[in-house]
């Protein structure tokens, strides 16, 4: 288990980092500038920092005492590759440590490579030879900081399922910093997202994933209370001119409200439609279409002055003839009040 | 003839026992400069530098208060057998002095260029400093050993200044190759001793040169894995 409770500054910056991640790879995702690196470089002991690290039992850092970096048997793969030019792969890899390369470099795929010089390497090569190094070690936890940033597409993808197979077989504690949640999603069993240095959310990747992916799927939209209807407890909200019927949740009338729509609860139709259990039918236009992949596609629909939100089928778009600017019945299947 | 070897004899005699003791000295320095913050640096910096650019009568003049007979440390190690006044120690103590700032210089450079990054990493992976200085600083610096010493080396050969004034202009003692021919000008029949000792002068200058191209060559190639880009 890797605890760590760590504050540290850059220049104006502050960062509070607080995280316990088990075995099994847990991916930092944040956006540059975050403090994702300088969180892995606080951790490895290049940078100093104040509160705990602390890893499977073993106090790294904590009050006044700091190990120094070539004492907490971590393993570590940067951004870039740092070999010796002067050393054979195989040098590089053992440094001062001696005992079987065989079965690690196998695991890696790069047995032909360790009596060549680094030089003579293609980047994925030279991180998979990194990532031998620091698993060399048997490292109690590893490190890896973006190790796919200096590869071209196609490496990347390849070095993505590389990497998927080699954390399997691990059974420390793998920090993996990344600003591509698609990466983290891949590769990660858990996620830790880091926003203006802290963390604000950690959890299992599917958990993280749903509470991520959905946010930008939410449309907002804003109206005022109109009427109440007491006998179904109802409210209609005048959004535009138009009325939306939710649950009135103690509610009065006059009073703005913010309703939030998914776009998973809109449907589409091209004429008013009858006899359907959704109760809410405002018309718009259509303001534009984005292809999200190949059988989905998000419809932008304006109504009043709100923009709303729809998933729908590919296919759907062209049976029903849809296309920016055409005028269409938004059904709502519900909206919640925040 | 016999006169003639003697003084080129003499000559990489003393040029190479200053580089005995200079070289190692200017390779701490380097690294010490280098690598390291600590009170004093800059002045320590300015003392090494110090050498270059002070006329070399008066480094030969500092160092005849300090070392000489009746200099402060010069009367400390009399008692001790140790003398440096007029005789072959004498003239590479100027000599190394003298081509300490040329030593040094080169050797910091590399130190100044190794990377942090590598350093980084290696300790990273657990490398102790002293095995990180083994791995990584050491084979760095070499090309700046090689400069230096080979700097370092002609200037020993060739000084004048500091030597004529800290151990005077004794054939066969201190009576390098610029002394050597500083006195054969002087007389009136010596113009053929001049001659040859200019041409072994230029002779071992070029020499040390070509050498130092082959070996920093051969190093880059060591030390990179790649063949010297060739600037025609």
């Amino acid at each position: 288990m890797f605890k760590i409770d760590v504050q540290f500054s850059r220049g104006m910056r502050q960062f509070d980092m607080r995280l316990n991640a088990g075995a099994g790879v847990t991916a930092l995702v944040g956006p540059s500038g975050a403090g994702k690196t300088s969180l892995l470089r606080a951790l490895v002991g290049l940078e100093p920092s104040h509160g705990t690290i602390e890893l499977a039992g073993r106090a790294l850092s904590g009050g006044n005492k700091a190990v120094p970096p070539h004492r907490r048997h971590l393993g570590m793969v940067f951004q870039e590759p740092r070999l010796l030019d002067h050393l054979t792969v195989e040098e590089n890899i053992r440094l001062k440590r001696q005992g079987d390369l065989v079965a690690l470099a196998a695991r890696l795929g790069i047995n032909d490579l360790l009596a060549r010089q680094p030089h003579d390497l293609s980047g994925g090569e030279k991180q998979r030879v990194m990532l031998a190094r620091a698993l060399h070690q048997n490292p109690d936890a590893l490190l890896l900081d973006e190790p796919l940033t200096a590869l071209d597409p196609a490496k990347r993808e390849a070095m993505i399922a590389f990497l998927r197979d080699v954390f399997a077989e691990l059974d420390i504690p793998v920090l993996y910093v990344t600003h591509a949640m698609e990466e983290a999603a891949r590769l990660a069993d858990n996620i830790a997202v880091i926003e203006t240095g802290k963390i604000v959310a950690h959890g299992p990747t599917q958990d993280i994933l749903a509470l991520r992916s959905d946010a930008h799927l939410l449309s907002r939209v804003t109206g005022h209370v109109a009427a109440l209807d007491d006998d179904y407890g109802l409210a209609q909200i005048n959004i535009g001119g138009q009325m939306l019927e939710v649950a009135n949740r103690g509610l009065e009338i006059g009073r703005a409200v913010q309703l939030n729509i998914w776009a998973r609860d809109v449907m589409l139709a091209k004429t008013r439609l009858e006899g359907i259990s959704a109760r809410n039918q405002l018309t718009g236009r259509i303001q534009q279409m984005e292809a999200i992949d190949p059988s989905t596609t998000d419809i932008f629909v304006k109504v009043g002055e709100a923009n709303i939100r729809a998933r729908v089928m590919a296919k759907t778009v062209a049976d029903l003839g849809l296309a920016p600017g055409g005028d269409i019945f938004v059904i709502i299947k519900s909206a919640s009040i925040e | 003839m016999a006169e003639f070897l003697t003084i080129v004899g003499l000559s990489l005699k003393v040029a190479l026992f200053a580089l005995i003791w200079a070289l190692p000295l200017g390779f701490v320095l380097g690294y010490v400069l280098a690598t390291k913050r600590f009170f004093g640096r800059r002045l320590l910096s300015v003392v090494v530098m110090m050498p270059l650019v002070m006329p070399p009568v008066v480094t030969g003049l500092v160092l005849l208060y300090l070392f000489g007979p009746k200099g402060a440390v010069g009367q400390l190690l009399a008692p001790l057998g140790i003398s440096f006044a007029f005789n072959v120690a004498g003239a590479a103590l100027a000599a190394g002095l003298v081509a300490l700032p040329l030593i040094v210089r080169p050797i910091r450079l590399s130190f100044e260029h190794v990377s942090k990054d590598l350093d980084e990493a290696l300790a990273v992976a657990g490398l102790t400093p002293w095995q990180r200085f083994i791995t990584l600083y050491a084979p760095s610096a070499l090309p700046g050993v090689v400069a230096g010493g080979v700097l370092g080396f002609a200037k020993a050969l060739g000084e004048f200044g500091a030597t004529i004034t800290f151990v005077a202009n004794i054939p066969g003692e201190t009576q390098t190759l610029s002394l050597a021919i500083h006195s054969a000008l002087q007389a009136f029949d010596q113009g053929q001793l001049v001659l040859w000792l200019c041409l072994v002068s230029i002779g071992i200058s070029g020499l040390a040169i070509w050498g130092s191209e082959f070996l920093l060559s051969w190093l880059e190639r060591r030390l990179t894995g790649r063949r010297a880009v060739r600037h025609v």
